[in-house]
């Protein structure tokens, strides 16, 4: 019995001490992700990885931190202290910055890490999805410890928004974690950023703790937890009574007003520009192949509907690529006469139809992906193209299908929704280089089929993508968005911002105007 | 009683193998590709076949299904197409916590459930019974995540009494976790148990019987529970057996809900990235509790009621 009172005293005194032993500061943060994919930025994929990869990695170079300002003279150095293009474009020198530390004792950050995470990425046989920006690095040389040359394959302005910038594969990886740890770096990753990694809880969480010999100075934050909180009403519920410090936007209609209703000192941080959502109409396929019929289309969308439905999350779109990407255009960008195709017009949309032989409309099949998202766009054009006479028919498909299946060219609309790299050229790329049309060898993204039909700017892309010249590049980039928007291969939809939420309690450590897909918790701290 | 058990035990390999084969045609007919779901949409050709080779995708059909039942067999699911954890480690850690689940539901479904409907059956038609049925109407119509929401809001963001995510961690953490999923769970088979029993008792208090035993003057509280409640377990049994797999399905979305650890969490995140090793394994698993489930009701019907023979 003295014992049982003994192990009761005990007990009490230690759940009172607990409070002052574990003074930790802890912030949680719940990522709209089912799990964890992989903490290796090789095959880091998802919203989920992507949170804790940047977190734990660093890159060479990045906008600076709650921007999205991309060119040169503008980029904050993370791994390099100073980077240089030579007047041709075709080599760039990286000077690296001195004593930063590996994660778990792998030693010092040098050139030969950079090299090496190049040659990984580049390398087929890694099955990295990044791997085509790394071939553009033709050759690199490290003459010394902290400096890198890479030579590339053709003159490239922006190769580091392909290769060394955040979210797109760019963060540099240890040479000696990599060789040692293999596969199992996919869930044990070893970086150089503010928080090293602890341990992972399938579907549940990774805890990461703060790096004490990070170069920017250990954080303020001790511990980090990004849990895995797919469903959007726990998510929100856990923000609201406080249980999570920050969470990922949910772009749903009515989301927004009502979170802001329920926590109202919850602070959101939009990420613009955001994401490029477009409707892609297959131009091999009847009656889309009709430009008369496309222009109709166009005409039928009023994009105040998404405006009604998601308020300031939403930004419109003028060009292929959203405002704030380098080379978007802006309103006073497009032409303002009353024929552009883009500009809402319900009457002339039915008089475009019938004069296409269709004066009682048509229908159509599309599949869709159940996101919530994809099916959201689809479901306001759908309504919208009602009007005109358009049937959608509406085939719901799982999300993985979906991207089977689109890039099987079996859809005549797709609606895609994707995150790039903030240029216009990465766009052009993806979307409409006829090097990219679905189906080809090469293919990418280019559901509409832009270039083998209804017009081809690839040799104008090349060009762009070469073009040392700031203001020439522009102007290119302008003339190529003119062409193609003239064809209507495709209704840009406005674009929605990346969204986060925080409770005060968290603060950041800078103003979030902007980021791609997620930032750094790195300077942020919790009161 | 052993031999049943055994004869049983044999019986159910042919199942779990015709299991198996369903599981593994089925998801190889799904659309959708393990490989895009993992390396992204933008992956390359090359590494689409560096994926597909290394996890023997890139091999016949036949082949792949051997290795299946051969891993499954030998209790071996290899590992997580989507990351690479080992899928064995991931049962044992998940199980638990959706066996826990569904044994609370169970419990307090039946707790809350014989009662009431022995005692809205012996008060047939009168208050109690309408608020009874009323109960297991709004049971039966409230959707398990509508139900979890609600207790959420109510229960943890409001009165802050129980956590709102996760499975908790130590015996009292996760019991303290545990009691919102299982109230969610519970609540909805209550309903179904107190139909169920209420029916049943019913039927039996019209036997001749109960009939005789009142002639004799046996006191009403002992009819009732000495001679009809007993009688009127044994349907009660089987239908327990029954919905208890249907809550083992419920796991799934209360698991999301609760943002809980667990075999329905598995399964959803395998089925979304086609991670067809995760899946496999999972629905194997699931199989196997059915079997389960339905041998332990055998066993006690058996027990409730003597007359019935184990063959």
């Amino acid at each position: 019995m003295p014992r049982l009172a003994c192990s009761v005293v005990l007990t009490v005194i230690l759940l009172l001490l607990a409070p002052i032993v574990s003074a930790e500061t802890v912030a949680r943060v719940g990522v709209a992700a089912r799990d964890l994919g992989a903490l290796d930025p090789a095959y880091g994929i998802g919203n989920g990885d992507e949170f804790g990869v940047r977190q734990i990695y660093n890159t060479l170079v990045s906008p600076p931190d709650g921007t999205t300002r991309i060119q040169a003279d503008q980029l904050q150095g993370e791994l390099a202290e100073t980077w240089e293009m030579s007047p041709d474009a075709r080599t760039w020198t990286f000077r690296l910055r001195h004593g930063v530390q590996w994660h778990k004792g792998f030693g010092e950050f040098t050139a030969d890490d950079v090299v090496f995470t190049v040659k990984r990425m580049a390398d087929p046989k890694t099955g990295s999805q990044y791997s085509a920006n790394f071939r553009q690095i033709e050759s690199m040389e490290a003459p010394d410890l902290y400096t890198v040359i890479w030579h590339l394959t053709q003159p490239n302005p922006f190769i580091y928004a392909f290769c060394c910038m955040p979210r797109f594969g760019g963060y540099v990886q240890s040479h000696k974690a990599v060789e040692q740890l293999g596969d199992k770096l996919r869930l044990n990753p070893v970086g150089t950023g503010p928080f090293e990694f602890v341990s992972y809880e399938p579907k549940q969480k990774i805890i990461l703790r703060a790096f004490d010999q990070y170069w920017g100075g250990k954080p303020k934050i001790d511990r980090l937890e990004e849990m895995f909180l797919t469903e959007t009403a726990p998510r929100t519920l856990a923000l609201v009574k406080g249980d999570m410090d920050m969470i990922e936007g949910a772009a749903v209609p009515g989301w927004f007003p009502s979170l802001k209703k329920q926590k109202p000192d919850a602070i959101f941080d939009y990420g613009r520009p955001g994401g490029t959502w477009a409707l892609f109409l297959n131009m091999t396929r009847k009656p889309l192949d009709d430009l008369r019929v496309r222009q109709a289309i166009a005409h039928a969308i009023d994009t105040t509907a998404w405006f009604n439905a998601f308020g300031d999350f939403v930004e419109p779109m003028y060009g292929i690529s959203p405002q704030g990407f380098y080379g978007g255009l802006h309103k006073e960008d497009v032409p303002a006469q009353p024929d552009w195709p883009y500009t809402f017009d319900p009457k002339r949309s039915k008089q475009l139809l019938a004069d296409a032989g269709l004066p009682n409309g048509f229908s159509i099949e599309v599949f869709i992906s159940e996101r919530e998202e994809y099916k959201t766009n689809l479901l306001i054009v759908q309504e919208q193209l009602r009007k005109v006479g358009i049937q959608i028919n509406m085939r719901l498909v799982d999300h993985t299908s979906y991207h089977v299946d689109i890039r099987r060219d079996l859809d005549p609309m797709v609606v895609y929704g994707t995150g790039q790299p903030p240029l216009t050229q990465a766009i052009l790329n993806a979307f409409y280089d006829s090097r990219s049309i679905v189906g080809k060898p090469t293919h990418n993204m280019n559901f509409s089929h832009f270039g083998d039909v209804a017009g081809n700017v690839d040799a104008l892309i090349d060009r762009a993508h070469q073009e040392v010249d700031d203001a020439k590049r522009l102007a290119l980039l302008n003339e190529i968005q003119m062409q193609i928007l003239q064809q209507v291969p495709v209704v840009p939809l406005p674009s929605p911002a990346g969204t986060w939420v925080h409770n005060p309690r968290l603060e950041i450590g800078f103003p979030v105007k902007a980021f791609m897909g997620t930032f750094t918790l790195g300077r942020a701290s919790v009161h | 009683m052993a031999g049943y058990i055994l004869r049983r035990g044999l019986e159910v390999v042919p199942t779990v193998l015709l299991v198996l084969t369903l599981v593994f045609l089925a998801l190889r007919i799904l659309p959708g590709d393990p490989a895009i779901a993992a390396l992204g949409e933008y992956a390359t050709p090359e590494a689409i076949a560096s994926f597909r080779q290394k996890l023997g995708l890139d091999q016949p059909l036949w082949v792949q299904y051997l290795t299946f039942v051969r891993h499954a067999l030998t209790g071996n699911f290899g590992v997580s197409m989507t990351n690479g954890t080992s899928i064995n480690a991931l049962l044992l850690q998940s199980l638990p916590y959706t066996i826990e689940l569904a044994a609370a539901a169970t419990l307090i479904g039946t707790v809350i459930g014989i009662p009431l409907g022995a005692w809205t059956a012996v008060r047939r038609n009168r208050a109690p019974d309408v608020l009874g049925r009323l109960f297991a109407l709004a049971g039966f119509s409230l959707p398990d995540f509508y139900v979890g929401v609600m207790l959420l809001i109510a229960f943890s963001l409001h009165l802050d009494w129980f956590p709102m995510l996760g499975g908790g961690d130590g015996l009292l953490d996760r019991l303290h976790h545990l009691v919102l999923p299982a109230v969610t769970l519970g609540l909805v088979m209550a309903a179904f148990v107190m139909r169920l029993t209420r029916t049943s008792l019913l039927e039996v208090l019209r036997r001749d019987y109960i009939r005789t035993a009142r002639g004799k003057g046996v006191a009403e509280r002992w009819v009732i529970f000495k001679h009809a409640l007993r009688n009127a377990l044994i349907p009660v049994t089987t239908g327990l057996g029954i919905y208890l797999l249907t809550t083992l399905s419920g796991t799934i979305t209360v698991e999301l809900v609760f943002s809980r650890p667990g075999l329905g969490q598995l399964l959803i995140g395998g089925v979304a990235a086609r991670d067809y090793t995760m899946v496999q394994a999972g629905l194997v698993v699931f199989a196997f509790f059915v079997v389960l489930v339905n041998l332990v009701t055998d066993l006690l019907c058996a027990a409730i009621d003597p007359r019935i023979v184990l063959r």
